[in-house]
């Protein structure tokens, strides 16, 4: 890996110059939070709940104070409501992408170790990264920040709601469970790493048996705090020492902490099942999962989850036997069954991903909208908070042009806790005070520039954190800071 | 000690040597008719001050220099500016390398080579070279702190006068400096910034545990001893709040890290910023974390050629509010120290002050930021950053203010010795004219240029050019027989300023100069008088 890093740092260097200025002109920190009207009427949509209510047409839909009030016909709006008039546009719940890297910095994966369940995506939340404003204008709402996929046993995730402007502190969801990730198969044991870093282990038994290990480890170092005495008793004993890595993984073992592994074969699954099983807790979600459809049954049984690519597969060897309708399979197996990105790019058209799942298998339309929805809501153990459109839940929704599993839909507007943080035509009256903006700015410049006698401009330090096109097989990627591309250069040289 | 006293022998010796005869007593001197800045906002238009043996004895309007001072006396002509003392100025955060035993050895158990909060500074470590560069800009006193880790040691206090170490140590301990800038070398934990985060995480909990394990085992041995972690012990007075915990951040979202990595409680933090604190003041709620702060403004970007318009607005409003930062953090109750951390050079530091007082920092404020508010801090309130009887004799003599783009100072005073950077003499020349001139810049060769001064010899003004490239000079001044004359880099493509001193001999001159490219040599004739100039 550290010669990729090295090419990769090389080729930047060479793009800075040429690319450096290629940012976006909004910026988080300057960017307001939306207001929260004390109520919204959403008039005449057709409403995609997510539940069980179906696709309501003609319907309306009432937020009060950031949640879902009612939904129905005729609803008549309450003094000094904000009303939107939605007829021929479909209302769906926000999307919800349950494997996303877009919003960390200072590197995706700490690769040093097998397992790292010490360290946090808390910690280094990026609420700057242009990728939260994208993907609003996709309909995101929510995303799952997790660490990479180069250990056994990865670091804690943080699942953040995307308000665009909030501190990562404010991002964070605060709702959703405790959660890791977990991987299984090439990258944890280095198949595609440099042959000088060897680690332990190298083959997939290898894999299995180090988790084994943590587990029984974890296992012991609870028992040894729990047996610890308090009071008085503890005074002249020595305490355990603290170890966070091994509290991150009994919390696993006590049913505290969700596991979301990454696997794509059907072998290692199982044998993670297996395991879990023996140790008595279940794992929450497979992602990738793209054998999911020779263990379905299996995977239902378990209680797993299985949250996927629907068209993404043979990037690599352990990656051959995917298929399209690895979804449908799941689902018609009673696998609580979602679609993920796992890239920034892919994450703002996740209702596509949904679509192809109805063209892969038939599945039902509405249900296919769960997949991105409600049941990606459910496997981050927030489905009575986000992802359905029902009385109590949080306003977090998407105003559609047209039906939403069509290529032809735009997003118009995006709400996330009854907060409006994407407005098509509120964007496009935004660029033209951008355009104000910098105008005047160029002209304080340029008199700067022309200002002989105080024309020294201090230190030399760049005026702009660096940014950069990535390198070429991937230069749709651009107005990324160096450190949200950390993860791209891992993730594309590994193949996710 | 023996060294120690055969340095404080050849120090008084030359003292002696280069005073006049009737000084009877070598470390007294008095600074007679000056314009004295006791502190920012108590000025004395006209006084003495009086130092003896390193330590101010007295100062004020009415002082009389004792009759075996050395007398300081300073001619000005007339119109010329005051000459005035000023504390010497304090940087609070100065990182500096540390030269590692053992590069190459293994990091033995119990131990993470990103942890070192046992770590001091040692006389080896004294960078002298940049003692001298920060001493010329004005600066009096550092806190010195290792560069690298992510628990980095102890800072250690120290005059900043020459003969190293062992003649400027105040305090060798003083806080703990910490940050999430380190990754481990050799693919080894951490290698990411979650990961540094997480070892720091582990490593606050281990040194609370270790002085539970180890007081609990040394009253009962008898059971399993715990295992021993070197150095993380000497975390304890900062996590006690007994010493501050100075945070080194890197950015913004860094910034939001550390404040929610200390939360409020025991620790005393310190934070050394990063200029872009403007952007989420809001984060620091009503904890009024007090900042150590750099002013390394950006550059302006060149925009005067249309094909360079292409610059992100994000560039341009970093470049256009960045200036604001120091007033916007004062205005929101943020106590305040600067630090030359970040600048190519410590003296860039002053355009950069002046910037921010232009964007509406109180210029009281900004000077005290450079004096009585790191004094205070660092435990030296009545020591330092103060014209005082009984402080340290650490001033700057400075020919009219301190607090312009580029200041004039002449002297600087540590422990009462006096480091002469321009002797201030009256004009003893007429410079004006064309002056043909070569600079040589050592491995880069030669370079051609022409020097044009006018004006009358006490308010000169003049032109570089070098290479079809006209620069007005930013100040030239006249001392004996010296010219001195500074120039705006950014038109050479660097940042700062560029300063060039000539001896002038009749028509021909020679001398060297100064820039953020580094040092050259000047030399060179006057090829025309002022009269001749339209022949040019």
């Amino acid at each position: 890996m550290r010669h990729w890093i090295l090419a990769g740092l090389i080729s930047g260097l060479a793009f800075t110059t040429a690319q450096a200025d290629w940012t976006p002109d909004i910026e988080a920190w300057n960017s307001p939070q939306p207001e929260q009207p004390d109520a919204v009427l959403i008039r005449n949509a057709t409403i995609w709940t997510a539940t069980d209510k179906g696709i309501l047409e003609n319907h309306d839909l009432l937020i009060r104070n950031g949640r879902i009030d009612r939904i129905g016909s005729g609803l008549s709006a309450p003094r000094g409501a904000i009303e939107i008039d939605a007829e021929g546009h479909h209302v769906t719940p926000g999307i919800i992408d349950g494997h996303s890297h877009a919003a960390i910095l200072g590197g995706v994966n700490e690769a040093t170790r097998i397992s790292t369940a010490d360290v946090r995506i808390r910690d280094v939340i990026d609420s700057e990264s242009i990728n939260i404003y994208r993907q609003l204008a996709g309909g995101v709402t929510t995303i799952n920040l997790l660490h990479g996929s180069a250990n056994a046993i990865g670091g804690q995730m943080s699942v953040i709601k995307m308000r665009w402007g909030a501190s990562p502190a404010e991002l964070v969801f605060d709702a959703a469970p405790e959660g890791i990730k977990f991987a299984l198969g090439e990258n944890p044991k280095q198949s595609n790493w440099q042959a000088s870093e060897l680690r332990y282990p190298q083959t997939r038994h290898g894999v299995e048996q180090i988790i084994r290990d943590k587990f029984q480890q974890a296992a012991d170092y609870r028992q040894a705090m729990d047996s610890f005495p308090s009071g008085r008793a503890a005074r002249d004993r020595v305490p355990p020492r603290p170890n966070h890595e091994l509290e991150a993984i009994a919390e696993i073992l006590n049913s505290e902490r969700d596991v979301h592994s990454h696997a794509y074969r059907a072998d290692e699954m199982l044998a993670l099942m297996r395991l879990a099983e023996q140790f008595d807790f279940v794992i929450k979600t497979f992602q990738h999962v793209l054998e999911g459809y020779k263990i379905a049954p299996r995977m239902a049984e378990h209680g797993a989850g299985g949250s996927t690519f629907i068209d993404w597969w043979a990037f690599k060897y352990e990656a051959i036997d995917g298929t399209g309708f690895n979804p449908a399979l799941m689902h018609q197996s009673g696998v609580l069954t979602a679609l993920h990105s796992d890239n920034p790019e892919l994450a703002r058209r996740m209702n596509l991903e949904a679509a192809k799942a109805v063209r892969y298998g038939g599945v039902d339309e509405h249900d296919a909208l769960k997949m991105v929805t409600a049941w990606a809501a459910d496997q981050l153990g927030v489905g009575d908070r986000i992802g359905r459109l029902a009385p109590g839940m949080d306003a977090d929704l998407v105003i559609w042009t047209a039906h939403p599993l069509s290529t032809r839909a735009l997003v118009d507007q995006t709400w996330v806790d009854g907060r409006r943080y994407f407005d098509r035509e509120a964007d496009q009256r935004m660029r033209e005070k951008l355009e104000a903006e910098r105008a005047e700015l160029m002209a304080r410049v340029l008199d700067s520039n022309g200002d002989n006698a105080n024309g020294n401009d201090g230190d030399g330090q760049d005026s702009a954190p660096e940014r950069r096109r990535v390198h070429s097989f991937a230069t749709h990627l651009t107005g990324y800071r160096q450190s949200e591309l950390d993860h791209d250069e891992f993730c594309i040289f590994h193949d996710h | 000690m023996r060294f120690l006293s055969v340095i404080l022998l050849c120090a008084a010796a030359s003292v002696a040597v280069s005073a006049e005869l009737r000084q009877p007593a070598p470390g007294a001197h008095a600074l007679v008719d000056v314009r004295i800045v006791l502190e920012p906002g108590r000025v004395i238009e006209s006084g003495t001050v009086v130092i003896r043996d390193g330590v101010i004895e007295a100062v004020g309007a009415n002082v009389t220099p004792p009759a075996d001072a050395r007398l300081h006396t300073f001619e000005r002509a007339e119109g010329q500016d005051p000459i005035t003392v000023f504390p010497g100025l304090i940087d609070p955060y100065y990182p500096v390398s540390i030269k590692k035993d053992d590069d190459n050895g293994e990091t033995p158990p119990g131990r993470h080579e990103l942890i070192n909060p046992d770590r001091q500074l040692t006389a080896g470590d004294w960078p002298a070279d940049r003692v001298a560069e920060l001493r010329r800009a004005g600066f009096t006193t550092a806190l010195m702190v290792a560069d690298d880790g992510l628990l980095r040691g102890s800072g250690m206090l120290a005059n900043l006068g020459e003969h190293g170490l062992s003649n400027n140590l105040l305090n060798p301990q003083f806080g703990q400096v910490a940050s999430f800038d380190g990754r481990s070398s050799n693919r080894q934990f951490p290698g990411s910034l979650m990961g540094a985060v997480a070892l720091m995480r582990q490593t606050f909990a281990d040194a609370q545990w270790q002085a539970t394990a180890r007081a609990a085992w040394q009253r009962n041995p008898a059971q399993a001893r715990p295992e021993w972690l070197e150095g993380v012990d000497a975390l304890a007075p900062a996590l006690a709040g007994q010493t501050p915990l100075i945070f080194e951040s890197q950015d913004l979202l860094d910034t939001l890290r550390i404040l929610e990595f200390i939360e409020p409680g025991d620790i005393n933090l310190v934070m050394v910023g990063h200029g872009a604190e403007y952007q989420r003041l809001g984060a620091f709620g009503n904890r009024r974390i007090p900042h150590i702060l750099p002013l390394d403004f950006p550059d302006a970007p060149d925009v005067r050629d249309e094909n360079d318009r292409n610059v992100s607005l994000e560039m341009l409003r970093r470049w256009d509010r960045a200036p604001n930062n120091p007033r916007q953090l004062a205005e929101a109750g943020i106590p305040l120290m600067f630090t030359s951390h970040g600048l190519s050079s410590p003296n860039q530091i002053f355009a950069n002050l002046v910037k921010a007082i232009e964007r509406g920092l109180d210029a009281d404020l900004a000077l005290a930021s450079l004096t009585t508010a790191p004094a205070d801090w660092l435990g030296l309130g009545d020591r330092a950053g103060r014209i005082r009887s009984g402080a340290m004799a650490n001033l700057l003599v400075v020919e009219g203010d301190l607090l312009v783009e580029s200041p004039s100072i002449s002297q600087v005073w540590v422990d009462g010795k006096q480091y002469v950077l321009a002797a201030i003499v009256p004009p003893a020349i007429d410079p004006a004219g064309t002056w043909d001139l070569v600079l040589g810049l050592g491995g880069m060769g030669d370079v051609e240029a022409q020097l044009v001064l006018s004006g009358p010899v006490s308010r000169m003004e003049g032109t570089l050019s070098v290479m079809g490239n006209d620069t007005p000079l930013t100040e030239v001044r006249v001392s004996g027989e010296r010219v001195i004359a500074t120039i705006d880099a950014s038109r050479f493509g660097g940042s700062g300023t560029i300063s060039i001193r000539l001896d002038v001999e009749g028509d021909r001159a020679r001398g060297n100069g100064s820039g953020p490219f580094g040092e050259f040599t000047v030399r060179g004739r006057r090829s025309a008088g002022p009269d001749e100039e339209e022949s040019i």
